[in-house]
């Protein structure tokens, strides 16, 4: 196998009393697009800047790109950081040059470059504007292209998503999506399960500084069998005869949707025809654990009891379920 | 390296290329330029002359005695002549003055000075003597200040009243009386001034004749002409001025001064710039914190020798006018070169550690306060300093960095400067400073750019660079 792009090995990280990351092992193969998940202050931007060696860990040892450090490849990496901004006055046009001056990019050609970016994102005008005459989005769009102006191997992205609005997202997940099919490596961090969900080949989940999931999304999936059926209830539907079956471990009523958790070991699918023929419900299907779902139940499952997290989770599902029946 | 430059090259521009600093830089100076003669042309654009008379009560007793004296001195005539000798007096001093500071210009401005003593002549008040009886009600003749005068009645500018023992003591007296003078409300200052003096004069002139002496022997026997002294060196004998020895002192000191703030100020606010908006992890994702910091002190070091170069330009080229430029040492340039060095990377380096740990202005007041008692210690040595260039105190803080170079620029271009030994010493030791102080300001500056929230107070700052 080749060099991984990122190898963390035991890497600890405190400020003070405060352990922000602990005891981490990340391997991060050369190619992948990898999301980082986990709660606000898990210590995902923690990690992202030890990797780009803004701050050094107290013990263990990172590799980036097969050397020591990330200084030695800081050219080959591209990096957006959570906290970015822009200089107010400098125009757009000097400041992407500026940024690939920096990077190492060579005068040469570089500003069909940025002219090219800019084009692309729907920027073209905005070469000479200066950057506090730019909407937030607009602003972000810059800085993406700030940090992949150098075209690195490496692609690291710290929150890329937070701030913008559905149609930005989309096309920061397209620019992604092209980034990764260009081959290169794309590690980033997020709250928003879904984004991971859609887009990564890998999902590295961190609670509380200490890594506690790396998986593909499918094998996460797998892992997390489906062990809930959600009813939309008809008329006349009685719960009562549900929660006396024997295959059924709990059931939650929400506002529109019931949800039915089934015992270890029963099969969600072969249950689904016996509870259409019992029941009278206008839908029912297989509750699939999503990212978030295994997310809150990781979270959840420190120091919280079964049926906390059992009512956490039900709540979540319903909740999703009434907000998909209203978007219909 | 290569980034150094960059970041340093972005710093510069980013810094001079702004309206801000061309107009604080280049225009104050050239507007100081435009401004003096501009001033000069309209305090010379006078009104025209004022008119009137000055009405005299002679109290003394003895009409023949003083009255004559003031009739005489107040017709237009004599007032224009007198005004056209005293500014002619006053353009030969200042003619000489300059003489001694830029040889040869002095006689240009006495050919000047030629020009305006005529126009003063021209535009001297036209005051005409009006002697009142000497039992005039003095009330009444007041009244008289408050009226305008009409068509041929000219009108009364002021009332003198001669005291009755003005001119001859009083018996048993050991003291002259004197005068009195009523004026019109808004009469000029320099007409009341010139009605005053030439009363004097004329009651002194009056005193010396009734008691025998003779005026004009009198003057001269009390007159001194007050020489400058000659310094004797071993390089010949040269005279001194108090001006000439302090102005270069002051001037060199105020250009490192001026120069050394302003850059470390644009400094500190570029890079609470950076921190504030948010751009400081971008830049380190591309360059190291030393590096970062380094190109910027390197840009703003060549913002502020650019605002250091314009000035002391300025100031050479208006030496060379003068043909003064045996004032300046050329080595003292280069020295002031050198102490520029050391205190631009000793203030930048605390303003560099100070913008870092900040994340807006307000928060960085306190932690500037410190370094504010710093910057203003050698205004308020100066003094001393320029009085005594080789007191205790000048060479103990010859050596105490940062204020080393501000206390050197000053003891070399006084009049007696410091031995070889102590400048290259108090070089060392500010390089020494300039290094501890950059290891100090780098070690806060690595751990200060990311930090956001609570503003950091010094107890804060030293537990970083502990830390560090």
């Amino acid at each position: 196998m080749a060099t991984p792009a990122i190898d963390m090995r035991g890497v600890r990280k405190t400020f003070g009393p405060k352990v922000a990351v602990d005891d981490l092992d990340l391997a991060v193969p050369a190619g992948t697009l990898v999301g980082l998940i986990g709660p606000n202050g898990a210590g995902k931007t923690t990690a992202i800047r030890m990797v780009m060696s803004i701050i050094f860990p107290d013990r263990g040892d990172i590799r980036v790109l097969g050397r020591a450090s990330a200084v030695e490849s800081k050219d080959r990496i591209g990096y957006l950081p959570e906290e970015r901004g822009l200089y107010k006055k400098m125009k757009v046009g000097p400041f992407l040059k500026y940024v690939a001056r920096l990077k190492g990019v060579d005068d040469a050609g570089l500003e069909t470059k940025v002219r090219g970016w800019l084009e692309r994102l729907g920027l073209s005008d905005c070469y000479r504007k200066k950057s506090e005459e730019l909407s937030k989005g607009m602003q972000q769009k810059v800085q993406f292209i700030a940090s992949v102006i150098h075209e690195p191997d490496l692609l690291i992205l710290d929150e890329p998503f937070s701030g913008l609005d559905p149609v930005n997202s989309r096309l920061l997940r397209q620019l992604i999506d092209e980034q990764h099919r260009a081959g290169r490596t794309i590690v980033f961090s997020t709250h928003q399960m879904s984004q991971a969900e859609a887009l990564c080949d890998r999902i590295v989940m961190i609670h509380r500084g200490r890594k506690v999931l790396d998986n593909t999304p499918g094998e996460i999936r797998s892992r997390f069998d489906p062990r809930s059926v959600a009813f939309e209830p008809a008329d006349g539907f009685d719960a009562a005869a549900l929660r006396a079956m024997p295959e059924v471990a709990g059931v939650h009523e929400g506002r529109s949707m019931i949800e039915a958790r089934l015992r270890d070991g029963v099969d969600a699918a072969g249950m689904i025809p016996r509870l259409a023929s019992s029941f009278r419900v206008r839908r029912i299907e297989v509750v699939r654990p999503s990212l978030e779902d295994v997310f809150i139940e990781i979270v959840q499952g420190e120091g919280a009891s079964e049926e906390e997290r059992e009512a956490l989770m039900a709540m979540v599902r319903a909740d999703r379920a009434t907000s998909d029946a209203g978007g219909d | 390296m290569n980034k150094v430059f960059h970041v340093a090259w972005r710093e510069f521009t980013a810094t001079v290329l702004t309206k801000g600093f061309l107009i604080g830089v280049f225009l104050v100076p050239l507007i100081m330029v435009i401004a003096i003669p501009a001033a000069i042309f309209l305090v010379s654009m006078k009104p025209p002359p004022v008119q009137g008379t000055v009405a005299f009560i002679d109290r003394t007793g003895t009409p023949g005695l003083v009255v004559p004296e003031l009739a005489e001195r107040f017709t237009p005539e004599a007032i224009a002549a007198h005004v056209g000798r005293s500014a002619k007096e006053a353009g030969d001093l200042a003619a000489k003055e300059l003489e001694k500071l830029s040889p040869g210009q002095g006689k240009a401005a006495q050919s000047a000075m030629g020009m305006a003593t005529a126009s003063a002549a021209a535009d001297a008040p036209r005051l005409e003597a009006e002697v009142l009886p000497m039992d005039t009600d003095l009330e009444a003749a007041k009244q008289a200040l408050l009226f305008e005068g009409k068509d041929g009645v000219p009108r009364r500018l002021a009332l003198v009243v001669i005291e009755p023992d003005a001119v001859i003591q009083a018996e048993g007296a050991t003291r002259f009386g004197a005068f009195q003078v009523f004026v019109r409300a808004k009469l000029d200052a320099r007409v009341q001034g010139l009605i005053r003096g030439q009363v004097r004069e004329a009651v002194l002139q009056t005193r010396l004749a009734a008691n025998g002496m003779e005026p004009g022997k009198v003057r001269s026997i009390m007159r001194i002409d007050v020489p400058d002294a000659i310094a004797v060196t071993s390089s010949g004998e040269k005279k001194t001025s108090e001006v000439q020895q302090m102005i270069m002192p002051l001037a060199f000191m105020m250009l490192l001064w001026i120069s050394v703030f302003t850059g470390g100020q644009f400094l500190l606010t570029s890079t609470i710039e950076e921190k504030s908006n948010r751009i400081m992890e971008v830049l380190l994702s591309a360059v190291s914190p030393l590096s970062l910091m380094t190109g910027k002190i390197i840009g703003q070091m060549a913002a502020a020798l650019a605002i250091l170069i314009v000035y002391s330009g300025l100031g050479i080229v208006s030496l060379i006018v003068m043909a003064r430029m045996d004032l300046v040492e050329w080595h003292n340039l280069l020295l002031l070169g050198v102490f520029f060095m050391l205190a631009f990377f000793m203030i930048a380096s605390m303003m560099a550690a100070i913008g870092s740990a900040v994340t807006d202005i307000h928060e960085a007041q306190t932690l500037m306060t410190p370094i504010m008692i710093v910057v203003m210690l050698p205004m308020l040595l100066m003094m001393p300093i320029i009085w005594n260039p080789d007191s205790t105190l000048a060479t103990a803080l010859s050596f105490i960095p940062p204020i080393n170079p501000f206390v050197m620029v000053l003891r070399l271009s006084s009049s007696s400067p410091p031995p070889l030994w102590q400048t290259l010493l108090s070089i060392a030791v500010g390089a020494l400073g300039v290094i501890v102080m950059l290891k100090v300001a780098a070690k806060i500056f690595r751990i200060g750019v990311l930090m956001y929230g609570k503003p950091p107070n010094l107890a804060t700052l030293v537990r970083w660079v502990r830390m560090a």
